[in-house]
């Protein structure tokens, strides 16, 4: 069949054309149907792919083979991540339909509506991109693609404070994105290619000899250093995450179910790939690992710290977003941990898309989310029980699958010997279950006197997320093993 | 002294990062990412001059007994594309600029801030 042969070309393409589409029907209905059947079409064909995926599937652009043409690779590391993000985007814009009516284009001018379903789709593209592609300039291109649709959805909500989170995170999101080209031009002085492959081959030669060149370490170091506080810039990870609590306090909620669920992902996938292919792992990888755990030991605990603190419900979501990403790394740091990693992004990434479903709903009807003038919520006894749910499932507390990946982790941080990090994951856990206290406290115990609303909206969405919680539980075993299975495959 | 170009790179670089840190007007932060951006650009194509290479032009009739040494085209490709990437985030950033203005009638950050400060 000639269509497998072009599926990595495909994947990007087709919302990149559909977004083109969107662009040129002038109308609202037609360009959200437009953007529907395109993501169901391009979830289909990635199911497709990864059934056809017995050996990594190569594509070269205008058939020029490798090291001189851009290459495109899907393996069992980027294609279970893109069909998972399509399977998000298809969810966000079936499901969330008359939330995005509700709290996103209701701000946008009559005549522009279709524009906003395009950036999602330049933006799909831009992470589909920089998912598949092997080849590292490509890699910087897409990533400006999909940051620059990223910059214009962040600047639209109900606050004009949306604009300058916007204009910050362009800021720090375009001197991200030009510390990793500064890296990519050190490992292209030093090799000479831009294949990731080719590169991971010139280094393994070149420096795992014992004389070592000095000089070239040293160029090597710096390219690397580059690249990681790129990536930390550019996806908001713990030390640098200051412009991420103002350009996500202030925009719209639903648009975060979105972006925040794939940014870090996407991050995480970008150190994963860099780590493993483009670092010869054993010449690096220690001094890297001692560094990443000690950042997230304290990206743990400050994090948790202030989100317990915090007296903005919305806030109090945004500082756990960035408390996950310290588990990450600290999972990331510790070398048999793979499979264990994938488990805790999916499961949280879950959690967030429920958690701001949620706050999408409330912030339909109100822009008070301080803890102590909430409105109280009448008369809405499913939304109640599936917000009960959602939060429940993402406190961590027991027969949730949250609190089986924490068990987990304890397991390992034991059998490896991390006493500190084990002490203070289990103070972290405290202070999860604590925030999630308080957050509960002010959605189900607001007073009347605050104001009263109602929560009217279709709640097809917060079902389908727990019906998805239920399932993630059910099967956590199988999840186990298909995990576990992903990741023997990626280190032969 | 053949480095000197890259030490002019990081000066560039340095200054564009000095200027977007530290300048209150929104339309200066633009301004600094340019000459940020810009940095790139000298560093790449620095790497793909070779001292005594001329342009990358087929002018010997066998590539093995050619007399020259050539620079290489690839740096110069790929900085097409920065600077085409750059220009777009240019113009976003100063159409942002232009809703931030609509919207607060200024582009310091200072004033915006004290505007916050007395809407909360």
């Amino acid at each position: 069949m000639s269509l497998i042969k072009h599926i990595n070309a495909l994947q990007v393409l087709i919302p990149f054309f559909a977004a083109l589409f969107c662009t040129l029907t002038f109308h609202k209905f037609t360009s959200w149907i437009i953007a529907t059947i395109a993501i169901a079409f391009n979830l289909m064909i990635g199911i497709y792919a990864i059934f056809a995926l017995q050996t990594p599937i190569i594509y070269f652009f205008g058939n020029w083979s490798a090291p001189i043409g851009i290459e495109y690779r899907l393996d069992y590391l980027n294609q279970p991540i893109i069909i998972y993000i399509n399977g998000v985007l298809l969810f966000f814009l079936v499901f969330g339909k008359q939330l995005i009516n509700k709290t996103i284009t209701r701000y946008i001018d009559n005549k522009k509506h279709h524009i906003f379903y395009s950036l999602l789709l330049f933006a799909h593209a831009g992470y589909i991109g920089v998912l598949s592609t092997n080849d590292l300039f490509n890699l910087y291109v897409f990533i400006e693609i999909s940051s620059l649709a990223t910059y214009v959805l962040f600047s639209k909500g109900n606050n004009p404070k949306a604009l300058i989170g916007a204009f910050d995170y362009l800021i720090m999101g375009t001197i991200g994105a030009t510390l990793i080209l500064i890296s990519i031009g050190f490992f292209f002085s030093l090799t000479g290619s831009l294949n990731i492959t080719d590169i991971f081959s010139i280094l393994k030669n070149n420096f795992t000899s014992t004389e070592i060149v000095s000089n070239r370490l040293n160029i090597l170091i710096t390219a690397i250093v580059f690249f990681l506080v790129g990536v930390i810039l550019k996806m908001a990870f713990f030390p640098l995450h200051f412009w991420m609590m103002r350009a996500y306090s202030s925009s719209a909620p639903f648009i975060l179910t979105y972006i925040a669920a794939i940014s870090s992902l996407i991050g995480v996938y970008m150190i994963m790939r860099f780590m493993y292919f483009t670092i010869e792992a054993e010449l690096i990888y220690i001094p890297v690992s001692i560094i990443l755990r000690y950042m997230a030991i304290i990206a743990i605990i400050s994090c948790s710290y202030l989100a317990l603190k915090s007296q903005d419900i919305k806030r109090i979501i945004i500082y756990s977003t960035s408390l996950q990403i310290g588990y990450v790394f600290l999972l990331l740091s510790i070398y048999p941990a793979k499979s264990l990693l994938f488990q805790l992004l999916i499961i949280d990434s879950i959690n967030k898309i429920g958690l701001f479903t949620m706050l999408s709903h409330i912030e339909n009807k109100t822009n008070e989310f301080h803890v102590n003038s909430m409105k109280q919520i009448q008369d809405s006894f499913l939304f109640k029980c599936l917000a009960a749910l959602i939060i429940l499932f993402s406190s961590s507390l027991p027969i949730t699958s949250m609190f089986i990946i924490k068990i987990k982790i304890f397991d390992l941080l034991i059998q490896q010997k991390l006493i500190l990090e084990l002490i203070i994951v289990i103070i972290s856990s405290i202070f999860g279950i604590l925030y999630h206290l308080k957050f509960a406290k002010a959605i189900f115990f607001s007073k009347a006197e605050n104001g009263i609303m109602k929560i009217d909206t279709n709640l097809l969405g917060l079902i389908f997320i727990v019906f998805i919680h239920i399932i993630t539980l059910i099967y956590m075993n199988v999840i186990t093993e298909i995990m576990g299975y992903i990741s023997s495959t990626i280190t032969s | 002294m053949q480095n000197i170009i890259y030490f002019f790179a990081v000066l560039v670089l340095a200054t564009g990062l000095f200027i977007m840190l530290t300048s209150d007007n929104y339309l200066r932060k633009i301004i600094g990412l340019g000459v940020f951006q810009s940095s790139v650009l000298l560093f790449y194509i620095a790497l793909g001059k070779m001292s005594a290479g001329i342009l990358p032009i087929d002018i010997c009739a066998k590539l093995t007994e050619c007399p020259y040494s050539f620079s290489s085209p690839l740096p110069h490709v790929l900085m097409l594309t920065a600077i085409v990437v750059g220009f777009s985030t240019m113009s976003v950033g100063l159409a942002l600029i232009y809703q931030i203005y609509k919207e607060y009638n200024t582009i310091l950050e200072s004033d915006i801030n004290k505007k916050e400060d007395t809407i909360i």
